[in-house]
């Protein structure tokens, strides 16, 4: 509406015919009730979240109040009402404080119509140019922030009210400073004629323009609360709208009227279109903040499930870890920590190939299996140096196959070109090697009959394991060649006892049962001269190697004292002299004897030691106790000595502490059980004292135990035979071990026992190549009324008597070696164990 | 570790090899396997003793399709003089196999030695026993 055309406006009262703009009059409050009122009563218009609907539904109630006003300026009264009453803050109460409804008319001024706390006011305003009067005060009335020159001055300032008659502009919208300026260009220090302070600031809301021509108007409106920069564009519709309201009640052309609509909508298209676009940016700045919070959120979730497991294989790690190093007996070691790997692997089965220095320095490999039974691969050889192997053999670094048949390394020797016929299949393969120190110390092989199955989690997982494994295997390893070197000083200082003719004797020597194998227990036997033979038996009190090496000293002097032929009472006073001399203070136990085989004569003295127990050939116990003397090392005294009988067919054992006394178990009742054993069914010496090392220690003794044990056979004649084989471990040994027996029984004339002793045997060997898995030793020894067969391996596993049902698959290999052998059992020995079985020969 | 080097086919040995890695090889007997197929049976013939050694020998022979799909499976042991109880644990899992599979399974002609151990067991009152091949497969339910 530029440039309106100047004509005269019927609808509207010249009070003045001149064009000076003067204040005149109040007008008086319009009726309150009316259509117009009703028309908006109860609609609410939120300025604070003034937007598109708003702007579009305000225009109708705009001429809905104006219905029927019937002049411009009631249609302005109406329209300042609406304004006080139906813009609302953010909490329901009035927006505005203060509105005002200006219109102009060529050459007629301008009229203010009000609505403030005090109701509506109407009033005439100064035209353009004139000087704000007296009467000015008051027009705004007490309460409201503005008066009417000072709106003036400010729709004059921006442009909505015409500094002329002749410059009515086009319909706009503005916030307005204080200063009188729009906010995009207000400068507070450069307005002294504020009326108000800046805290109003963005408070001041006007729109206007011409109505038509020679005709114009403003509204301003003061809110309570800022209102946001964009308010002015959708306040443009409501502008528009007001302009058309004042149309319509007034006498307008339709023209104007048609006009006035066209820019209502092109406002409302505008603000349409720019609502949509800003939707729309909005709309796609949501999307892609969503798409973050997804994408950060996934990322969260995915790092936290991967902290999880992080958290999870350094938990099973430490477990595996801590269940391996607390592992010093290597063969459980090895089984755990290929269980462990492969349970962690998730493989079908794993194998874990290790080498072992055997005692003369010879390297074997050997090998674990899990998840499957090992004899599924007992029927293969050992894995070679392929291509696929190599890696692991020689500590390259993880081989790790979604599916090893299509690895380039695969199949390429001869003669089987992969697995071997029979084998487990095998897609998924991963495999680790156990390396310490630049040293490979064995390998861990997985697989898995379906492809894709290892990831690099597994991979981590294993390698985990394996340095563990590496870890404590040389810790296994330490372990054992530290209880070496004590059994080995032990070993030297307890040399093999002679054999001695026309007498059968056998010894033990047993660490306590967590010690690190020495201790100051010791048995000897001496031949001496005319058919004598020296027995002894004695207990440096404490453990460990300086027990051993006190011991040694003793053992030696005892040794020089027998070959001087002392008598066994001399022989203990020079070795309490000894004692007193290279260890004072400790307490030294001994039992020596003479044997004299041609008068069967048993001279003996004891030094504070357990006495020896002696079984005669009728079967009744005596324990030798009637003159003992104190222990040794209490300076050179004399020591009472007693004489026994020890015909052919007689039995004596000496015997350290170790034996009876235990700390569950008092030594009186040690003692006793001692007697009653040896009053009941005795045999070949070795099963002797086997049976009752079992029954009284049992593997539980706290101290070390020594025990030498005598025999005088009736018939010296019928010597022992003695055959022994070695053997790998392989199931190949079984069918072997076998044939031995039977061939040696035959040639002994004990054909008869074969067929038991071939079963018992099997099944002995059998347990050993699948549980021991070292190399072992097989020997039958016959004497007088029986066969003894002992089957020596390098674990210390012992196999126990399952009692499998008819319909279980397994167990049942010892439950036989149970029925068929008259007695059989197990001793530990140094770096192993041995398994033996007794079969009578009556 | 040392591995030996890869070979044209790993040599039977019994004791260390001089460049200290032992490769056990399989020595000793092994079974002799004779079978006789039927329209609804199978027997085999087994010869040799059945131990800790051979039994994977025996198992894989059996665990073919053809020989598990049998509506009937015999084991003649007459020319058998020993087994251990790594056989008895095969003859008690092909009978449960068998069994829960709906088909059938016999041992024929057990010899003395065999027999005991079998009784020992007290095997006898769980697998299906009888004196003769043809016995078996007259005998037998599945059959």
């Amino acid at each position: 509406m530029r440039n309106p055309s100047l004509k005269g406006d019927g609808g509207t009262t010249r009070r003045d015919a001149d064009r000076a703009w003067t204040t005149v009059a109040r007008m008086v409050p319009p009726s309150q009730s009316g259509a117009h009122s009703r028309a908006h009563q109860g609609t609410r218009f939120d300025v604070s979240s003034f937007d598109l609907a708003e702007a579009a539904t305000t225009g109708t109630h705009l001429r809905q109040t104006v219905a029927g006003a019937g002049s411009t300026r009631a249609a302005a009264q109406r329209l300042a009402d609406f304004f006080r009453t139906s813009l609302v803050d953010g909490q329901g109460h009035r927006a505005c404080a203060q509105v005002s409804v200006f219109l102009g008319e060529f050459g007629a001024g301008g009229w203010e119509f009000g609505a403030g706390d005090d109701g509506p006011q109407t009033a005439r305003v100064g035209g353009p140019g004139a000087e704000v009067g007296a009467a000015d005060a008051e027009v705004g009335g007490p309460g409201a922030a503005y008066d009417s020159s000072s709106l003036l001055r400010l729709l004059r300032g921006s442009g909505l009210w015409p500094a002329d008659d002749a410059s009515a502009g086009e319909i706009d919208v503005v916030l307005l400073h204080p200063a009188g300026g729009r906010t995009d260009q207000s400068d507070e220090a450069s307005t002294p004629s504020a009326p108000s302070t800046s805290e109003q600031a963005g408070r001041l809301l006007a729109f206007g323009g011409p109505v038509r021509a020679g005709q114009w108007f403003a509204v301003t409106l003061l809110v309570d609360e800022e209102l946001p920069p964009d308010v002015t564009e959708f306040f443009r519709p409501v502008a528009h709208s007001t302009r058309l309201a004042l149309l319509s009640a007034g006498a307008s052309s339709a023209e104007d009227r048609l006009e006035a609509a066209g820019a209502l909508t092109a406002s409302m298209e505008m603000l349409v279109a720019r609502r949509a676009a800003q939707l729309q940016s909005a709309v796609a700045e949501l999307r892609s903040t969503s798409a973050r919070l997804r994408r950060s959120e996934d990322e969260l979730r995915r790092r936290e499930t991967e902290l999880r497991e992080e958290a999870a294989v350094v938990e099973l790690l430490q477990e595996v870890g801590g269940a391996l190093a607390a592992e010093l007996d290597l063969d459980t070691l090895v089984q755990h920590a290929s269980d462990a790997a492969t349970r962690l692997a998730g493989a079908a089965f794993g194998a874990f190939f290790y080498n072992v220095l055997g005692e003369t320095g010879e390297s074997y490999l050997l090998y674990v299996i899990s998840g499957v039974d090992r004899s599924v691969f007992d029927k293969f050889p050992m894995p070679r140096n392929t291509q696929v192997f190599e890696p692991t053999f020689r500590g390259l670094g993880v081989v790790r196959s979604d599916d090893i048949t299509t690895d380039p390394r695969y199949g390429h020797n001869v003669p089987h070109h992969g697995m071997p016929e029979g084998h487990l299949p095998v897609r998924s393969y991963l495999a680790v090697p156990v390396v310490s120190h630049g040293t490979v110390l064995g390998g861990f092989f997985f697989g898995h009959p379906e492809p894709g199955r290892f990831t690099e989690r597994h991979e981590r997982l294993v390698t985990g394991v394996a340095s563990q494994t590496a870890v404590a295997l040389q810790n296994a390893q330490t372990y054992r060649r530290e209880r070496e070197a004590a059994m080995e000083l032990q070993r030297r200082l307890l040399p093999t006892l002679p054999k001695v003719d026309g007498i059968d004797t056998t010894s033990r020597y047993l660490p306590a049962a967590r010690s690190r194998g020495a201790g100051g227990d010791w048995t000897d036997l001496i031949p001496l001269r005319d058919g004598e033979v020296a027995l002894v038996i004695g207990d440096v009190m404490g453990k460990g190697v300086r027990a051993a090496a006190i011991m040694g000293q003793i053992r030696t002097a005892c040794r020089a004292y027998a070959q001087l032929g002392l008598a066994p009472s001399e022989v203990l006073e020079q070795l309490s002299v000894i004692v007193d001399d290279i260890a004072p203070g400790c307490i030294t136990t001994c039992a020596y004897g003479v044997l004299d085989r041609h008068r069967s004569r048993l001279r003996l003295a004891v030094a504070g030691h357990l006495p020896p127990v002696l079984r005669d050939r009728e079967g009744s116990v005596s324990f030798l106790d009637e003159e003992i003397g104190p222990p040794l090392g209490v300076g050179r005294r004399a020591y009472p000595e007693q004489e026994v009988h020890l015909a052919p067919g007689a039995r004596l054992l000496l015997y350290t502490d170790g034996l009876v006394e235990r700390r569950s178990r008092p030594i009186d009742e040690g003692l006793h059980q001692l007697r009653k054993l040896l009053a009941g069914p005795v045999g070949e010496i070795e099963a002797d004292c086997d049976s009752w090392l079992d029954a009284l220690a049992g593997g539980q003794h706290d101290d070390d135990i020594a025990m030498l044990y005598l025999y005088r056979p009736e018939d010296a004649a019928r010597r022992t035979l003695t055959v022994s084989r070695d053997y790998p471990p392989v199931s190949g040994a079984v069918p072997d071990a076998r044939d031995l027996v039977s061939r040696t029984l035959r040639a002994w004339g004990l054909a008869h026992l074969a067929n038991d002793l071939m079963l018992v045997t099997d099944e002995i060997v059998a347990n050993a190549v699948r549980h021991a898995r070292t190399p072992l030793r097989v020997e039958l020894r016959r004497s007088a009324d029986r066969v003894v067969l002992e089957v020596t391996d390098s674990s210390t596993h012992q196999p126990r008597l399952i009692v499998s049902r008819p319909e279980e698959f397994g167990h049942r290999g010892i439950f036989l070696v149970d029925k068929i052998a008259t007695r059989w059992g197990t001793r530990m020995i140094d770096g192993g164990k041995v398994v033996w079985a007794e079969v009578s020969t009556a | 570790m040392t591995v030996p080097p890869d070979r044209e086919a790993a040599e039977p040995q019994g004791t260390a090899p001089s460049d200290g890695a032992l490769l056990p090889t399989s020595t000793g007997p092994t079974l002799s396997l004779v079978s006789r197929r039927g329209a609804r049976h199978a027997v085999v013939v087994v010869e040799g003793p059945i131990d800790y050694h051979t039994t994977p020998q025996l198992l894989g022979h059996l665990t073919t399709k053809e020989m598990q799909e049998v509506p009937l499976l015999v084991l003649d042991l007459s020319k058998v003089d020993f087994c251990d109880s790594s056989a008895l644990g095969a003859f008690v899992d092909l009978h449960r196999r068998r069994t829960e599979a709906g088909r059938g399974f016999g041992l024929a002609g057990t010899q003395p030695e065999v027999h005991r151990i079998l009784e020992l067991t007290r095997l006898t009152t769980v697998l299906p026993l009888y004196a003769t091949t043809e016995q078996a497969l007259a005998e037998s339910p599945e059959a």
